[in-house]
């Protein structure tokens, strides 16, 4: 398959957006503490399993297109569109600023979808409701079939993870530092224990 | 002729917008380094343990009995504002009102080696990468190019407070800081079985920095912990839950907590869910006006020669509400007596075996 140069813009932007998203959610990485190379590779691994549930969106609005309102349009096509509703993400890296990013990434995530909406409503001329239908079926969709544990798809992400950064599971920034905490608490007084058992032994 | 002039300082205002952009953009990078073993200062759950137990070594062998038996009663730990570099360098002020505080509750170990606005007490001045530049700041401070130059200063500290406000990075923040503030506890005496009530005195940005230490030196330590906001910017951080009791004092003149109500929503009055609110109705929190003190300079809260319409100094005055809060919390029944013997204390404490139980405000 032969892609033609708007296909290719739109997939650069994808993945310039998905890139700076990533980083700028990279506070994950730091708290479970992986290295410099795991760090780069975790990134560029997260960056291809969030392009991998695009391009399932993707799949999903052309699938929903087609039989709710039977329009039907190229994967291609609809690829672009998708993709360029995500260049706000662009500016994804800036999420990284204290505080005000909290609230950057929030309108970025609204105007993502307003974009998207906006996009399948133009590009298959259907109404509104229509087109958030169809835009945010494949999202319900997506979340439901990642919630079916039976398919298993953690494990399949486990494996992938470990595979490519080494690490299976990145766990939660505030169960880290609390864990640490408690690590810090016990063996302050374990040593104390052992310390003062030690002076009551010698005298 | 003027064209040039107003195009060079716009020139210069973009510079120095653009400057402080990165800056905030970078400023999580020391504690997400250092949290991830990047910086050569990875931290070890053992080194806290290590100093805890330096105190059980020179009670053991050093000290003589009387005096290794002789704890203080209560612990205050005095926080720098935005303005200061290192904890060494505080201004002469702040000085006179840690001498005048010491006079005033001598019960007190008061530890004010505790920079602040790093997860490694390393001041700005110190070693790190732009630590030349803080020093040249720093040296031309009292000039007026200096005196301008000195705003990155502020805005490094200012974004500082931001992370340690902000719920993804402020546990790793706070955290360092508050294994620091445990290193120098320790140093001082501090009870390795906890207990014994720690309190934190925020000035300005150091108020919020308080806050968010709260709970690990409350699981840490097991230690009350107490805080006395001195003008803080106080936001919305949940630490607050792990507050014994919160004094806020607010000067006539200081609009600059003001800052903490308007931008964190947790502050605002409908959301009464929020951690905030729900220790503002719980009682533990205790607004205090001491007067029209400005926020910094002339006339602020440690101003040794303003004096108020009663003729005491803004200092004075200061001291005296902390050192009746002081006296409030040494009233508790948790305190430790300051001629009390270890061994009576050890008896008298009671252990704290659901330590690791605690609920976490951070899950």
């Amino acid at each position: 398959m032969v892609l033609s140069h708007d296909q290719w813009m739109a997939l650069i932007i994808l993945i310039f957006s998905t890139f700076s998203l990533i980083i700028g959610n990279s506070v994950v990485l730091f708290a479970n503490r992986v290295s410099r190379g795991q760090f780069i590779r975790s990134i560029f691994a997260f960056t291809f399993l969030f392009i991998l549930s695009i391009f399932l969106w993707t799949l999903s609005i052309q699938f929903f297109a087609a039989a709710f309102f039977g329009k039907h349009k190229p994967l291609a096509d609809v690829l672009i569109l998708v993709a360029t509703s995500f260049t706000p993400f662009i500016f994804g890296f800036l999420i990284l600023t204290p505080h005000l990013g909290y609230y950057l990434y929030a309108l970025l995530r609204i105007w993502v979808t307003v974009n998207l909406v906006l996009n399948v409503m133009v590009a298959y001329q259907f109404d509104l409701i229509q087109a958030i239908i169809v835009s945010l079926l494949g999202w319900l969709l997506l979340e439901l079939i990642s919630s079916l544990s039976f398919l298993r798809l953690n494990d399949v992400k486990r494996w992938f993870l470990k595979l490519t950064t080494g690490k299976a599971e990145y766990k939660d920034p505030n169960d880290l530092v609390l864990e640490y905490v408690k690590m810090q608490r016990k063996l302050t007084l374990e040593a104390a224990k052992s310390a003062k058992g030690v002076e009551g032994g010698q005298e | 002729m003027i064209d040039l002039a107003v195009n060079t300082a716009l020139a210069a205002l973009g510079v120095a917008l653009l400057l402080l952009f990165i800056m905030a953009l970078l400023s999580p990078l020391e504690a997400l380094s250092w949290w991830a073993g990047w910086s050569g200062h990875a931290p070890n759950p053992t080194d806290i343990s290590k100093e805890a137990l330096k105190e059980v070594d020179e009670e053991a062998t050093e000290k003589p009995p009387a005096e290794a038996e002789r704890r203080p009663g209560i612990y205050l730990v005095y926080l720098t504002a935005i303005g200061g570099v290192s904890a060494d360098e505080i201004s002469f002020r702040e000085r006179v009102f840690l001498e005048k505080l010491h006079e005033a509750a001598p019960e007190a170990a008061i530890i004010s080696d505790v920079f602040p606005f790093s997860v490694t007490n390393n001041p700005l001045t110190g070693e790190r990468l732009f630590g030349w530049l803080w020093r040249k700041i720093q040296e031309r401070r009292k000039t007026v190019t200096g005196g301008m130059l000195a705003g990155f200063i502020f805005a490094r500290n200012l974004f500082n407070v931001a992370v340690s406000a902000d719920p993804r990075y402020g546990p790793i923040n706070n955290s360092g800081v508050a294994r620091e503030i445990s290193k120098s506890l320790y140093r001082e005496k501090y009870p390795i079985e906890g207990g014994a009530p720690v309190v934190i005195m925020g000035w300005s940005g150091g108020g919020q920095i308080a806050v968010g230490v709260a709970p690990f030196l409350n699981l840490g330590l097991d230690a009350p912990v107490y805080i006395i906001s001195i003008g803080g910017v106080l936001t919305d951080d949940p630490g607050v839950a792990f507050v014994e009791h919160l004094w806020h004092l607010q000067g006539g003149k200081d609009k600059f907590p003001l800052i903490g109500d308007v931008l964190f929503p947790g502050r605002w009055p409908v959301a009464r869910g929020s951690a905030w609110n729900k220790f503002k109705a719980a009682g533990k929190m205790t607004k205090i006006d001491p007067g029209p003190m400005n926020h910094t300079g002339k006339g602020d809260y440690f101003d040794p020669k303003m004096t108020l319409p009663n003729g005491q100094t803004h200092v004075e005055k200061t001291v005296s509400i902390i050192a009746e809060a002081v006296r409030s919390i040494a009233t508790m029944p948790h305190v430790v007596d300051s001629q009390e013997s270890v061994a009576e204390y050890d008896e008298r404490q009671k252990p704290h075996p659901d330590f690791l139980n605690h609920d976490s405000f951070l899950t």
